[in-house]
């Protein structure tokens, strides 16, 4: 063809149509939203569903001797979780994952960190190693827990062996063993989002801030800090939220002295089959949650360069 | 190490208790199957007459390994015609059973007296005829009589187990535990269930299993927030094994729990309480609707023999209601008069039954307690 | 790397390695434990390895529970990198809406999910089992896969793949070579969540597993329920080789086709843009 002026500014629309393209800004409107179409369909399907049938039967009442669920339209349900009880459980459970969540990111992000400055092999190693150990079964692993923390078990031996205590250890069952508990599982819950938004953080840039004239603890105030916090926020929300909701680990290290809400909710579906009141709780805290989800997402997007 | 029985090593050579498979948390009704609670107007699709035939397959709910070994072949072999096909559920309560009953999927199922109770008062209990099941007279008239739901197949009791050489002290009712508590404060476990636990209290108190009076309920729960300072937890499973290495030093147990256990330790003693003792009693009934009640009941009938029905208790571990299969029963089940049917024992045992309409007032009692 | 600057982080970082190791440590000593109640130890055996191999639900749990991560895994995959892809250009509304929906498979509780899932495919008449686990699975999977693949997008640099689109690439191509590529430690890490959160999942595999599929953990979920022995230890060692063996052979599989480090091929995009 002939590379007259005419083509050439053919080439040039097809470059921008092509640009435009690439980075999404202006493709048609079908092709765009194609990408959403796999999540949309899923979603509307499988979680709309069933989370517009449980707000239903919410609004329904049980009659527990029968177990016959009606719709009512009754505001009944909602109304019981006046019940100061509720209230006190749903502190005591955001209190517990408030202080495991930010353990983890303490305990959490130097591993992230470390890990995001590996190269090659042994970034691919670290991140193995961080998750291998969760291979074992949630069950396996805190029952672990029940052994390594319990009277005569191996804590307690090495803790006399050393000399630091006289008498055997009493762990198992407290407050403190449910922390450890939690915060073990769920730390690789919060290592891996900050791995991955560390990961984009280039070497050269804290070079560059070293040549600038922050070391250390500047530098990583400044600058890694800043780029990680979209990882920190996403493994708070991954830790935090579940973290509120659970309660088999405080039953299984916790001897089940202290109730979670997490407890009452599953009580609610799995012993006492009352679906609607269930279902009630389930929404109410759903609602909770998601003031404190979105908050912390404010937050983000406020940070977000 | 895995124990040998008549029929060879049991399936991890332990106790398999149903009642230990109540479990709180993650454990859930698999076998829900066709129609849980339906909305009204949707319609559960409930069969209405119960049919005759001994040919076909009945299914049965059932927990995970609740059956003698070889028992179902060996009735099918005889019966060439019949299956029984068993979906272990292993639902978390008792009150998860009857839903279970109710979606019509099962013929059968095992449950004890309160799901009897709830399953005959929504009128979805089929009634067994007794005299098609002659080797009912195998099982003692006082089991009989408290389970008038179907066939009695086990039962398990509330007592307390404990360390006599480690605390130095002798325990025999209700009263000492509570009175000892504040002496070995943290080395105490309860049971994690409400009728349990609660039970447990309301014949410290002198009161009944089963009452619907909210006062006592009351005095119940102050009774054992009394005690929950002192308690190292409230367990659901494994409730006992403190004892074996002393960590726990006094349990509120389950009898073939510490039975187990004191195979282990043989310092575990086993006390039946003065004041009295709840227990569950559980069984086999038929579901309303069913179309195979003589195959059921046949079934019912070879499970109570002798042999059969001691190969269940080699299974399972569990107090038994049949004195005359002891001779099936290995030897360390057998001998032991913690799970043996002692009448004068069994004059102290109140067993639960169905709560109906104080089950809401029970519930939030028990939930006042744990919180 | 220079480990003098970044000294802190590595013996911060090895200390909680090594906790996090502690009770896999734990778990594999007490696996050739002969003390059943497992406080202190009483000699060295292979019993319970044996016996754990002959546990017939247990082989079976072992294998449906891998076809359960390995589908939901994927199809969590696909759909979160499409959704982070969309919510690249999306409006600020679109974004908010989409968001909601993502916090909200988290924040529902399983047990709740699961039993109105349970429900809801009871009114269509969907039957359960390992594909109802799957679909189940697949919901919370990719929104937590979501999450992650959108820290990274957020930092996902548009001039990449514009310079590709100067250079000549085609979307695809350009997709292919930088946005995957600078997108890989995002999926790698989603994809080794969720296939974590898979092999862990309790309530949603017993609620749709229905009475004929028992998963894993819902095995052992059974065996802890009759009694604690080190047979449960060993199950959870064997499961966790098994796992580690399969995933050496799928990484050195992918390895073989392309170059791991990713940083490097964008990198030297950049530059010559850049100049």
């Amino acid at each position: 063809m002939d590379g007259g002026p005419e083509s050439r500014a053919r080439a040039a629309g097809r470059e921008r149509r092509l640009l435009s393209g690439l980075a999404g800004r202006r493709r048609g409107p079908l092709a765009r939203h194609l990408l959403l179409l796999p999540t949309g369909v899923w979603t509307a399907i499988f979680f709309l569903g069933p989370l517009v049938l449980l707000g239903l039967y919410s609004f329904g009442r049980e009659n527990l001797i029968t177990l016959n669920v009606s719709l009512n339209w009754t505001l009944g349900n909602y109304q019981e979780l006046g019940n100061p009880i509720y209230r006190s459980t749903l502190l005591r459970s955001l209190e517990l994952s408030a202080e495991t969540t930010i353990a983890c990111a303490i305990l959490g992000f130097p591993l992230a960190y470390l890990i995001s400055r590996c190269r090659g092999r042994l970034q691919w190693l670290l991140l193995g190693a961080v998750i291998v150990p969760f291979w074992t079964s949630f069950l396996v692993r805190t029952y672990s827990w029940v052994n390594i923390l319990q009277t005569f078990g191996p804590l307690d031996s090495l803790a006399r062996g050393l000399g630091l205590t006289r008498s055997h250890i009493n762990l198992l069952y407290t407050p403190t063993a449910v922390g450890i508990g939690i915060v073990y599982s769920y730390l690789p819950l919060m290592i891996l989002p900050i791995y991955v938004a560390l990961e984009r953080v280039d070497d050269g840039l804290l070079e560059a801030a070293a040549d600038l004239g922050a070391g250390g603890f500047r530098a990583f105030l400044r600058v890694v800090l800043p780029l990680g916090t979209p990882g920190l926020i996403a493994g708070m929300i991954i830790v935090g939220v579940p973290a509120a909701g659970e309660f088999v680990i405080p039953e299984i290290l916790g001897g089940g002295k202290t109730l979670m809400i997490g407890n009452i909710v599953a009580n609610q579906f799995l012993e006492v089959s009352n679906y609607p009141f269930g279902a009630a709780l389930a929404m109410s805290l759903m609602v909770v949650l998601m003031i404190a989800v979105f908050s912390l997402r404010r937050i983000q997007s406020r940070l977000q360069i | 190490m895995p124990e040998t029985t008549k029929e060879g090593v049991t399936r991890g050579g332990r106790v398999l208790s149903r009642r230990r498979l109540l479990l709180e948390g993650a454990g859930a009704a698999a076998g829900f199957a066709v129609l849980g609670p339906a909305i009204e107007g949707c319609g559960a699709a409930s069969k209405s007459t119960s049919g005759g035939s001994s040919s076909g397959t009945a299914v049965m709910e059932n927990y995970p390994n609740w059956m003698g070994s070889n028992v179902v072949q060996q009735f099918e072999r005889q019966h060439p015609h019949a299956r029984i096909k068993q979906v272990s559920t292993a639902p978390t309560s008792e009150s998860a059973i009857v839903p279970l009953l109710k979606s019509g999927t099962y013929d059968f199922g095992l449950g004890d007296t309160t799901v009897g109770g709830q399953a005959k008062e929504i009128g979805i209990l089929q009634p067994v005829d007794l005299a098609r099941i002659p080797n009912i007279k195998y099982v003692s008239d006082y089991f009989r009589k408290n389970f008038p739901y179907g066939i009695p197949t086990d039962y398990g009791k509330v007592g307390i187990g404990y360390r006599p050489d480690l605390i130095k002290e002798k325990i025999t009712s209700w009263h000492d535990l509570w009175r000892l508590a504040p002496k070995f404060s943290g080395k105490i476990v309860f049971i994690d269930l409400d009728r349990d636990s609660m039970g447990s209290a309301l014949k410290y108190l002198g009161y009944s299993t089963n009452t619907h009076d909210p006062a006592q309920l009351q005095a119940c729960k102050k009774a054992l927030l009394k005690i929950k300072p002192h308690l190292q937890a409230f367990l659901g499973t494994n409730v006992g094994r403190g004892l074996i290495d002393g960590s726990t030093l006094i349990a509120m147990d389950w009898d073939f729990d510490v039975a187990l256990n004191k195979q282990k330790q043989p310092k575990i003693e086993w006390v039946n309480p003065s004041e009295g003792m709840t227990a569950y009693l559980e069984g086999w009934m038929a579901v309303k609707g069913t179309k195979y009640l003589p195959l059921i009941e046949e079934f019912m009938n070879f499970a109570l023999a002798p042999k059969q029905y001691g190969s269940f208790v080699n299974t399972t571990g569990s107090a038994y209601v049949e004195p005359a299969a002891r001779q099936y029963i290995q030897k360390a089940l057998a001998t032991s008069p913690i799970i043996a049917p002692d009448p004068a024992v069994l004059r102290l045992v109140e067993y639960e039954t169905y709560l109906g309409n104080a089950l809401p007032m029970w519930e939030s009692t028990w939930q006042e307690i744990k919180a | 790397m220079n480990l003098r600057r970044h000294s802190f982080a590595v013996i911060a970082g090895l200390a909680v390695l090594l906790f996090l190791w502690i009770p896999l440590i734990a778990v594999a000593i007490n696996s050739f434990n002969r003390n059943v109640i497992m406080t202190g130890w009483s000699g060295f055996t292979t019993h319970w390895y044996s016996q754990a191999f002959h546990n017939q639900p247990v082989r079976a749990g072992v294998v449906s529970t891998i076809i359960i991560g390995a589908i939901s895994t994927a199809a969590s995959l696909v759909l979160s990198v499409t959704a982070g892809l969309w919510w690249r250009q999306a409006s600020g509304r679109a974004r908010r809406v989409f968001d909601a929906l993502v916090y909200a498979r988290i924040i529902l509780p399983e047990v709740v999910f699961a039993t109105a899932l349970f429900f809801f495919f009871n009114l269509i008449h969907l039957g359960l089992g390992i594909g109802a686990i799957i679909i189940g699975h697949t919901v919370w999977n990719s929104a937590y896969a979501t999450l992650i693949i959108q820290a990274r997008i957020v930092g996902l640099d548009p001039a990449l793949e514009e310079a590709a689109a100067d250079l000549g690439a085609t979307p695809w191509r350009a997709f292919r070579r930088v946005t995957a590529v600078l997108l890989l430690p995002g999926v790698v890490t989603a994809g080794l969540l969720a296939l974590t959160f898979s092999f862990d999942d309790v309530v949603t595999s017993f609620f749709m597993g229905g009475a004929a599929t028992a998963p894993l953990p819902i095995v052992l979920f059974g065996l802890i329920r009759f009694e604690i022995t080190p047979e449960i230890n060993a199950v959870g060692v064997l499961f966790m080789l098994f796992t580690v063996a399969m995933m050496s052979l799928a990484v050195s599989s992918f390895r073989a086709g392309e170059s791991v480090v990713r940083r490097g091929g964008a990198d030297r995009l950049m530059g010559m843009y850049r100049r």
